[in-house]
């Protein structure tokens, strides 16, 4: 059965890392069956998260042919609206707004982030379905940053990223710098 | 209705249209879409350039797959990227295509390439490119084995000047 939930995990662990939590907690089996491959096109089980569903994305977000894979998987989409500056009949300056109709009909109505913005979503593919303490706990997890019960086993100082992804500053650059007056 | 606006690039020649600062990863044993850019307006005729970061992680001897969407059009089957040793590796993915109109689809190639020496994989679009604007660019990825994770990491769109 397909898990989909909101964001990637708070607390830094990133797909190996969240299997390696599932694992260490006993909350369920992965399918990792290489024949395995959920997609929006077969007939697979899923159940998308409350808090998916608070942010306008339902199952019909995802788009033809959208691959979920099998096992753990954190995703990450970015949408870019720009707007034109144009010049108008009159010789006045107008904002032209690209159409993104076809990318607003993927939301439910009224929730499309109104700017270039970023979509999370972790979603986890189970032999089976889970019972409540285990998908409580996978949720908490992954949405509300819920830390693992013993952290130090997902620190690898050899290799930083095996189980965590790692953090980035933004920086913006000097087009962004607001001039001293 | 002449358009002024600003342009990445040397005179406006290559344009950044959209990408991903941030990594996505997987377990997946079979073909996921991992890490995408979407709500693109990328012409039909417009040459095209995709750059992506790519890593795997230890876990098992097995190797990782990348592969390239265009809206819902898979433009081939997931490649080999890197070694198939049991070891943490970088590497990265390269594609371009052409203007995309009739009689001229399948004009694009891929290559990708890690840091442990492995030939770097080169290989065609096997499959017809949209020859509508493309909205949507993804990056599908797989797993040799679930105890390895893939990541995917600064895709980049850069499209380029017809004029």
């Amino acid at each position: 059965m397909l898990y989909i939930f909101a964001g990637f995990p708070k607390n830094g662990l990133n797909a190996g890392g969240l299997r390696f939590l599932i694992e260490a907690e006993a909350l369920g089996l992965l399918e990792e069956d290489p024949d395995v491959a959920y997609s929006n096109e077969g007939e697979h089980r899923y159940h998308m998260s409350a808090l998916c569903l608070r942010d306008g994305i339902t199952w019909d977000w995802f788009t033809e042919h959208w691959g979920f894979g099998n096992g753990v998987t954190v995703h990450k989409t970015t949408a870019e609206y720009r707007k034109h500056i144009v010049i108008l009949e009159d010789n006045s300056l107008g904002v032209v707004a690209e159409d993104r109709s076809k990318y607003e009909a993927r939301w439910l109505p009224g929730t499309c982030p109104q700017e270039s913005h970023v979509v999370h979503l972790t979603w986890c593919v189970f032999q089976h379905e889970l019972p409540a303490f285990a998908y409580e706990r996978l949720r908490a997890v992954i949405e509300d940053g819920a830390p693992p019960l013993d952290a130090a086993l997902y620190e690898n100082e050899s290799e930083p990223g095996k189980f965590q992804s790692a953090t980035r500053a933004l920086t913006f650059g000097r087009e962004h710098a607001i001039p001293s007056l | 209705m002449p358009f002024y606006g600003p342009s990445a690039g040397g005179g406006g020649a290559i344009t950044r249209e959209g990408g991903n600062t941030t990594e996505g990863t997987t377990t997946s044993t079979s073909e996921v879409d991992l890490l995408a850019a979407t709500s693109l307006t990328l012409a039909a005729l417009a040459p095209l350039n995709f750059i992506c970061g790519l890593r795997k992680t230890t876990g098992a001897a097995a190797l990782a797959r990348i592969a390239l969407r265009l809206n819902t059009t898979d433009l081939q089957d997931a490649e080999g990227w890197c070694g198939s040793g049991n070891a943490a590796i970088a590497g990265f993915y390269q594609g371009w295509c052409g203007a995309r109109l009739t009689n001229y689809t399948t004009g694009g190639w891929n290559i990708a390439g890690a840091s442990d020496q492995t030939p770097a994989e080169e290989a065609s679009f096997t499959a017809a490119t949209p020859t509508v604007e493309i909205t949507d660019v993804v990056m599908r990825a797989q797993t040799g084995s679930a105890s390895i994770t893939m990541g995917a990491d600064e895709l980049h769109v850069y499209s380029m000047a017809v004029s």
